[in-house]
């Protein structure tokens, strides 16, 4: 009987916190389908009347530029930063050089680089280079900002490969690439998923970069969404439609991916698939 | 194929305070079965991983064939993917997202094969090895005996220069082992291969090899045929390491007595003359005497053999013949036993020629070389 009791009242807590949790998110739904008027009549909370699609039509008219500019951000940043953080990653795990310690060491120290602390060398570098207001730019400032953690990631992953393999395949006269590309990339595959995911995530979040680093040609969704704020003050609907609507990528990629993220975070990084 | 030549070789780890190769020098002949023996630690990895190209030595030189290919001192290193050499690894190393065709084709496509080419040698090996019904599996769904058949056809297909082989029978049951090191052994032959092989198995140095290099603590004890080493150890670890079981230890002491120089061993005392040593031996020097089980029997071979009364400790049946373990003065004898059943505590009169007893000085363990055949043998008369 206080079994059940003690289950009752953790239970009740816990819907609670969720509950609380999820109301910003049920709100947005809720505003972003009604109309102006109702906006201003009911309660945040309340399911719309007459639910409308006029909030999104306005919004992805507002930010369909932004959007497209947000894809190619991401899919740059992301391609750049997983690639070359997985060679670096590859080259730290399994072969060893001179300096591969400093390496290292400097890699860990780029992942804890606030992002403000670069922020003004950051942006002069890319105006000199005149990658200001591109999206080659902000691609660019991605791909370095990126490749520490994946770096680190990778050389984790990596190094779960066996050492035996790396002798046998030198000594099979094989050298790095091709060992990489027909034994090391295909039985990690998991590794990599986790790590695309994890970076497709935090660029297509990102705001100060865009904020900085892009102009009007240039912006990611993010900025043009933070902007929308400023000059729409009183069109809730349309605000909270773009904030859904930048949302969808990942849950999308966290709904159909999601359990390979599971998968890679619990097996080891290597498989025989 | 070809030779390879080993000179000096010197590798240290921890900044030259491990000393993993010290100094080693051997020479293997075109198509000979070379065995690195010794126990765990003792830098027969090292040695071979020096061969492969795998480490650069602190000191010394590598031929293969007429080319060095690593010399520390004229600073000459060929990457191990230019020697030419194949190499098994104990943990066998498969690719595990290859099948075992791709395996085996591996190697062959590094070195840019035509497709057809590369075809007909993996067809070919996996024929020569019974395994073409694996060809389509892949590593994870092989048993250990079929893995070690395709890391052994990896090396095969590429037709190398020299096969380096660390412990490859290492993770094979008993009868597995058996089986394909005779294989092994086969191939060899019928390559006409240059082989270099490593493990710690004394059996299987003594079966596979025509040179055994007998290592310990980086340095060698003793090269030679096994012949040579089951029958002239050079010291006392050579005389322990070769043999199953291993050879029967006693310490004696040299003492005159009755006109004549003997060796008290408190079990036996034999005349030293009787030893039929090539140099004699001072008073009083302390000596490990070895029998081999093989050398004594339960008949003797002629008026000579020394005599060694003892109690059956046990018999233990190895089918065709049997282990003997007896005592003689609390001392444990061990003999192959041809002979008929023994029960434990019984008596059993043991027969050894004193001229198959091997002798090595004490404390350094060097052994005392026998004279040359033919030279006059005294009798030697045995008492206890
Ligand atoms: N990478 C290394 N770093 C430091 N010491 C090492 C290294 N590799 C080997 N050693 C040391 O060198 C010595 C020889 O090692 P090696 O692996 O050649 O022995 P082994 O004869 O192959 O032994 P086993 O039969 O156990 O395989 C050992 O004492 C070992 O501890
Ligand atoms: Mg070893």
């Amino acid at each position: 009987m206080r079994g059940l009791l003690s289950k009752v009242v953790v239970l009740a807590l816990l819907l609670t916190v969720t509950a609380l949790y999820l109301l910003p998110l049920w709100g947005a739904l809720t505003t972003s389908l009604k109309t102006d008027e109702e906006i201003d009549l009911t309660s945040p909370i309340a399911w719309p009347q007459r639910p409308t699609a006029a909030g999104y039509i306005n919004a992805f008219n507002y930010l369909k530029r932004a959007l497209l500019n947000s894809v190619l951000i991401t899919l740059g940043g992301t391609l750049g930063s997983v690639g070359l953080g997985a060679i670096c990653g590859y080259a730290l795990a399994l072969y060893s050089f001179r300096g591969a310690n400093l390496v290292f060491l400097l890699l860990a120290a780029g992942i804890f680089l606030p992002f403000q602390a670069i922020l003004i060398p950051l942006f002069q570098t890319i105006r000199t280079l005149r990658l200001y207001d591109t999206i080659g730019g902000i691609v660019l400032a991605h791909t370095a900002y990126g490749i520490p953690m994946c770096a680190v990631m990778f050389k984790t992953f990596y190094s779960e490969v066996p050492k035996a393999l790396v002798r046998q395949a030198v000594t099979d006269g094989s050298g790095p690439w091709r060992f990489y590309w027909k034994v090391v990339f295909p039985s990690t595959k998991l590794a990599t998923v986790t790590i695309l995911i994890f970076q497709f995530t935090s660029i297509w979040n990102e705001l100060l970069f865009g904020l900085v680093l892009g102009g009007p040609r240039s912006m990611p969704a993010t900025v043009a969404l933070n902007n929308l704020v400023g000059t729409l003050a009183a069109q809730w609907n349309i605000q909270m439609a773009g904030s859904l609507l930048l949302t969808l990528p990942v849950l999308i990629v966290y709904i159909f991916l999601g359990r390979y993220l599971v998968r890679g975070y619990m097996a080891g990084a290597v498989t025989a698939v | 194929m070809a030779s390879v030549t080993v000179r000096n070789l010197f590798v240290s780890y921890h900044r030259g305070r491990t000393v993993a190769v010290d100094h080693v020098s051997f020479s293997v002949g075109d198509g000979e079965f070379c065995v690195l023996l010794g126990p765990s630690g003792c830098g027969k990895t090292t040695i071979l991983q020096c061969i492969a190209g795998l480490i650069r030595p602190g000191a010394g030189e590598i031929v293969i064939g007429d080319k060095v290919v690593t010399s520390a001192e004229k600073n000459i290193f060929v990457r191990p993917q230019d020697r030419n050499i194949a190499m098994v690894f104990q943990e066998y190393a498969l690719y595990p997202n290859l099948t075992v065709r791709e395996n085996l084709a591996f190697p062959l496509e590094c070195q840019g094969l035509p497709r057809k080419e590369i075809e007909t040698r993996v067809q070919s090996v996996a024929e020569m090895l019974g395994i073409t019904e694996l060809l389509n599996r892949r590593p994870a769904q092989l048993s250990g005996g079929q893995r070690q058949r395709v890391a052994l056809g990896r090396a095969l297909v590429r037709q190398p220069t020299v096969f380096l082989l660390d412990e490859p029978l290492g993770n094979l049951d008993a009868q597995l082992r058996v089986q394909v090191r005779y294989e092994l052994k086969r191939i060899q032959r019928q390559l006409h291969a240059t082989m270099i092989y490593v493990t710690h198995d004394q059996t299987e140095a003594l079966t596979l090899a025509d040179q055994i290099v007998l290592l310990k603590n980086g340095k060698i004890e003793q090269k030679g045929s096994p012949q040579e080493l089951y029958e002239k150890p050079s010291n006392l670890f050579v005389a322990s390491f070769i043999g199953s079981p291993p050879m029967n230890l006693v310490e004696g002491n040299v003492m005159p007595q009755e006109g004549a120089m003997w060796v008290d061993a408190g079990v036996f005392k034999v005349r030293v003359e009787a030893l039929q040593l090539g140099k004699s031996l001072a008073p009083n020097t302390k000596v490990m005497l070895g029998i081999r089980p093989a050398d004594i029997s339960g008949r003797p071979s002629s008026p000579t053999d020394l005599r060694i009364s003892a109690t059956v400790d046990l018999l233990e049946p190895m089918g065709d013949s049997a282990v003997l373990h007896a005592l003689s003065a609390g001392f444990k004898i061990t003999a192959k036993w041809e002979g008929s059943l023994l029960r434990p505590g019984e008596a059993v009169t043991l027969f050894v020629n004193p001229s198959k007893i091997h002798v090595f000085t004490l404390p350094d363990g060097g052994n005392v070389p026998k004279a040359l055949a033919g030279a006059a043998g005294l009798e030697g008369r045995a008492s206890l």
